[in-house]
């Protein structure tokens, strides 16, 4: 069921919309708003002349509709200014911390959907007996903690009490220095793959565990309450009780029609969830010491290095926006009504 | 407001579900407990943190110290409670100042339409290009710490979904032949703003935002947790969880609780939130099979 | 079973009761029902809305919600198919009876093209495994019930397609697996009446061509008038009269029954002011004892307070009404 070109093309362009107002949203938050940019810009230790520089970097004395055009400008040319902690362009910092985060909230994302959908659809079946009532009583208990909080308890509990699993950090560096590990795309899983290393690959699927199942908790309760939901109101719809009455097998109806019609409106919220997600990766990656985007954004929170700050929030915002509009454009190729 | 007929329903399937009434149970429990708590300390200036006490530094949960010791031996019990006053006030603040600014500007967009109104949903479909709560980092990181900044930099973040969820409402409202009729009768536009439209289009949004408090607590907790929100020592919830992190090893039960405390708390609200939701939905209602009739 | 004239009963409903428990009380919808259909016969059950007119037509069908429940005896064929299950059920369900609803747009699962929906049926009942032979099957059906362009119809959406061409096609699957029973839940109430008159001569031959019973489910008369053999007439849950169809309206025996062929506007005469029936129905989770139609009934006595049985008046021709329970007719 191909969707039409005019549509995906619809999509990318509202995308490049929605990134124009994403940046300045941005511009008005940390331009406008705060009392002297430069001093945010520059950092807590620069000195007088560091300070100046920033001001004219940043084209304090222009008026607004300037400073507006040069701060688009630079972002689009990729001068994303530069973290007075590591020293470096911020874009290339997040570039190069953006892979770690993706595989894991991927990893988290499947765990979510393989232990989500599966568990909705058995207590949309059960409904209101027993087991519906614990599964219901689960997902919301999984949507109500913190993932913080979570993620401290887990690596206690595992790594130091039980010392089962990794507890922190992506790889063992000894065994990527024993092995000759050199990543490429910087998705280690992939690498390792890609270079036949099984020991580093069985690694940081053993270091991923923890941190993914902890990321994993709130869009798996998300993903089975809504299946849930939506296939216990899908399975009362008029055509799902014709197809019955029309003598169609319980397991066919259930599996192939019902689901397709509830998985739809399912993937919407996992897009939503994604929002929450990332958000969580930014804590999960803190203290898990995973190298990402979360714990780049952490530590520069912590040391207040404005320009990484805001790098971050333009990355993830930018790719939020992107999912969303994957998700759209999947919404569409399974439902047919909404392409219009 | 919803008819009694309505509302006598929404009880009784409250009543009848073990679990929402759970639910209720926690949320009155703590609005009470946050309400009164600053005034039931048993050990005020440890809660507040002003006080410390060096010789019970660590100390594991005991009768006389439920939660135990932080690393200034301040009484943790005592800490969580006061916190319970953090978390309401940052609950209804968050989600007050979220209705504030979200319906107004729902519901003027939605009830003059055209170029006014679309110009007000881009605006609000900007903020909602953001996830949930990356524009409340990035506020609270510009404006700095503080209680009120983080409510303000919540709420901000928070506002569009009500404006969004307002106009919606506010435009099913709009075609609804009784407001034609209203108009006919010759009532002024904002007479029929306010006393017809709203308070329909008020209800769910005034549900739904009290079932969200209980996100505006697990939010905040995060933001003071990554650094951005309510500094100390102020007792917040998150707060305590990321200060006792670094001594997580020696004394788990520093984080232990407060976390605890946002888990229960924030459960609470769910488990209503979902109750309400199921007894708002008329088809649900009519295929809901009642046990011994 | 058979009747009198010795063609077999089909479908026997005795002293079937329903009940949908719901949150605001228990809904009596049908109270104590017994009925015939007989083979090639068709029957129209009439009545308001909230008679359970519908509400029998998804039991036959096995199409009942959930919170349902179901006493006395559904038998097709002189089994009791009130509470099959399994295998049994599945042999019953969609084979031997079949069930066109009203909102044919509604019938159709939105994300699936209707050869695909028309496929799973012809597959699970005929057995046939065949891509094919399964298409040349679906056209065939298709061609049946008039549709003109059955290739495009089979590769389309349900939303692509208009309300008749979609009813045209659900009575296409509904006979797909060549059943004995066909149940029409007000087949033509969202249609337009041109549309109607297409359809009731649609079904009126396809129930020749398959030699087919129906149970007609309708609220309008001239409906019921066009397309059946025998007329029952339902309120509140309640048979009040039963015959073939000519018998019923043009010699009415209850009085309900004259008073709805009264409403009905006739084309020739000047009518001044539509007429109705003063009165509501009574409340379906509370109802009185004894006749339901007592209350509007111009012609009610203290009698009507026992539910009278349901008297067989004239050859064919059964009423309960306490007019004719001391025996003879009019």
């Amino acid at each position: 069921m191909p969707v039409s070109k005019e549509y995906i093309v619809k999509r990318v362009a509202l995308l490049i919309l929605v990134v124009f107002g994403v940046l300045i949203i941005t511009f008005v938050i940390t331009r406008l708003i705060p009392a002297h940019p430069e001093l945010l810009w520059a950092g807590p230790h620069a000195t007088m002349e560091q300070i100046e520089k920033a001001r004219k970097e940043l084209h304090l004395n222009d008026p607004i509709y300037v400073q507006l055009y040069y701060y688009l400008l630079n972002f689009v040319r990729g001068d994303w200014g530069v973290s007075w902690r590591t020293r470096s362009p911020v874009l290339h910092d997040v570039l190069s911390a953006l892979p770690a985060t993706l595989e894991l909230v991927i990893a988290a994302f499947v765990i979510a959907v393989v232990i989500g959908i599966p568990l909705g659809v058995y207590a949309a079946l059960r409904r209101d007996r027993l087991a519906d009532h614990i599964i219901r009583i689960l997902t919301v208990l999984g949507a109500s903690v913190p993932v913080f909080w979570l993620a401290l308890i887990v690596q206690l509990v595992f790594g130091s009490w039980l010392h089962i699993l990794p507890a922190a950090k992506r790889v063992d560096e000894i065994l990527v220095l024993r092995t000759g590990f050199h990543p490429i795309t910087g998705f280690y899983l992939l690498d390792a793959l890609i270079e036949g290393n099984i020991p580093v690959f069985l690694d940081v699927l053993r270091h991923m565990i923890l941190p993914a199942t902890v990321l994993s908790l709130y869009p798996m309760s998300l993903c089975a309450r809504m299946t849930r939901a939506l296939m216990v109101e899908v399975l009362n719809e008029q055509y799902i009780r014709a197809a019955r009455a029309w003598g169609l097998p319980g397991k066919l109806v259930t599996f192939k029609y019902a689901l397709k019609n509830a998985i739809a409106p399912v993937i919407a919220s996992l897009g939503l969830s994604f929002g929450y997600t990332i958000i969580g990766a930014f804590m999960v990656e803190l203290i898990f010491v995973w190298p990402g985007i979360g714990f780049y954004a952490a530590m520069s929170l912590l040391s207040f290095d404005y320009p990484a700050i805001v790098g971050v929030i333009v990355i993830v915002a930018i790719f939020y926006s992107v999912i969303n509009m994957i998700v759209d454009i999947v919404h569409a190729i399974i439902d047919p009504r909404v392409r219009l | 407001m919803s008819s009694p007929s309505e509302l006598r329903i929404m009880f009784r399937m409250i009543r009848r579900n073990p679990v929402s009434m759970l639910g209720l149970i926690i949320v009155v429990t703590f609005v009470v407990v946050g309400l009164i708590a600053p005034y039931i300390l048993t050990r005020p200036e440890e809660a507040w943190g002003i006080a410390y006490n060096v010789k019970d530094r660590f100390l594991p949960p005991s009768l006389q110290h439920p939660f135990g010791t932080d690393e200034y031996g301040r009484d943790m019990f005592n800490r969580v409670l006061l916190g319970t006053r953090f978390s309401l006030m940052i609950a209804v603040g968050v989600v007050g100042l979220a209705l504030l600014i979200g319906i107004p500007v729902g519901l003027v967009a939605g009830y003059v339409g055209g170029k006014v109104g679309t110009a007000l949903m881009r605006i609000t479909d900007m903020f909602l290009a953001f996830p949930p709560l990356l524009l409340a980092i990035a506020l609270a990181a510009t404006l700095g710490r503080g209680l009120t900044n983080t409510i303000v930099a919540l709420a901000i973040s928070w506002w569009p979904w009500y404006a969004r969820l307002i106009f919606v409402q506010v435009n099913s409202i709009k075609s609804l032949p009784y407001v034609d009729a209203a108009r006919v009768m010759g009532l002024g536009s904002l007479t029929i703003m306010f006393k017809h439209i709203l308070p329909n289009a008020l209800t769910p949004i005034t549900v739904q935002a009290a079932l969200d408090m209980g996100s505006a607590i697990l939010e905040a907790a995060g933001l003071s947790f990554l650094g951005v929100g309510v500094p100390p020592p102020t007792p917040e919830w998150g707060l305590l969880v990321s200060m006792g992190w670094q001594s997580i090893n020696r004394a788990w039960w520093i984080s232990f609780f407060p976390g605890l405390a946002i888990v229960i708390t924030v459960l609470g609200f769910n488990l209503l939130a979902d109750a309400v939701r199921e007894a708002m939905d008329p088809r649900l209602r009519k295929a809901l099979i009642m046990k011994g009739v | 079973m058979s009747g009198p004239d010795g063609r077999k009963h089909v479908l026997e409903l005795r002293n079937l009761t329903i009940k949908y428990y719901t949150l605001t009380g228990i809904v009596h919808a049908v109270r104590d029902v017994s009925l015939v259909i007989r083979e090639r016969e068709s029957v129209c059950l009439v009545g308001e809305s909230g008679s359970g007119k519908s509400t029998i037509g998804l039991a036959v069908a096995h199409a009942l919600p959930p919170n349902a429940r179901v006493s006395g005896q559904i038998l097709f064929r002189g089994e009791d198919v009130t509470r099959l299950k399994g295998d049994d059920l599945s042999k019953y369900v969609g084979r031997k009876v079949s069930i066109i609803f009203q909102d044919p747009a509604a019938t159709f699962n939105p994300l699936f093209t209707i050869g695909e929906q028309m496929g799973d049926v012809i597959r699970h009942h005929r057995g046939v495994k065949d891509k094919e032979e399964v298409k040349r099957i679906s056209i065939d059906l298709l061609k049946k019930v008039g549709l003109p362009d059955p290739e495009r119809v089979l590769k389309s959406y349900p939303h692509e397609l208009s309300g008749g061409m979609l009813q045209r096609a659900s009575i296409a699957v509904a006979l797909s697996p060549n059943p004995e029973l066909l149940i029409a839940d007000e087949p033509t109430t969202m249609l337009d009446v041109t549309l109607q008159a297409q359809i009731l001569d649609l079904l009126t031959k396809l129930k020749e061509e398959f030699g087919l019973s129906m149970l007609f489910i309708t609220h309008n008369l001239g409906v019921a008038a066009e397309v059946c053999d025998r007329i029952a007439v339902l309120y509140a849950g309640k048979l009040l009269e039963e015959g073939g169809v000519e018998d019923v309206l043009l010699n009415p025996l209850h009085p309900y029954t004259r008073k709805l062929l009264e409403c009905v506007p006739r084309a020739h005469s000047k009518v001044r002011k539509l007429r109705h029936i003063p009165g509501t129905l009574p409340d379906p989770r509370h109802p009185p004892p004894g006749c339901p139609f007592q209350p509007r009934c111009e012609e009610a006595r203290d009698e009507c307070g026992k539910m009278p049985p349901l008297i067989e008046v004239r050859p064919g021709h059964r009423v309960a009404c306490v007019k004719y329970l001391s025996g003879g007719g009019e």
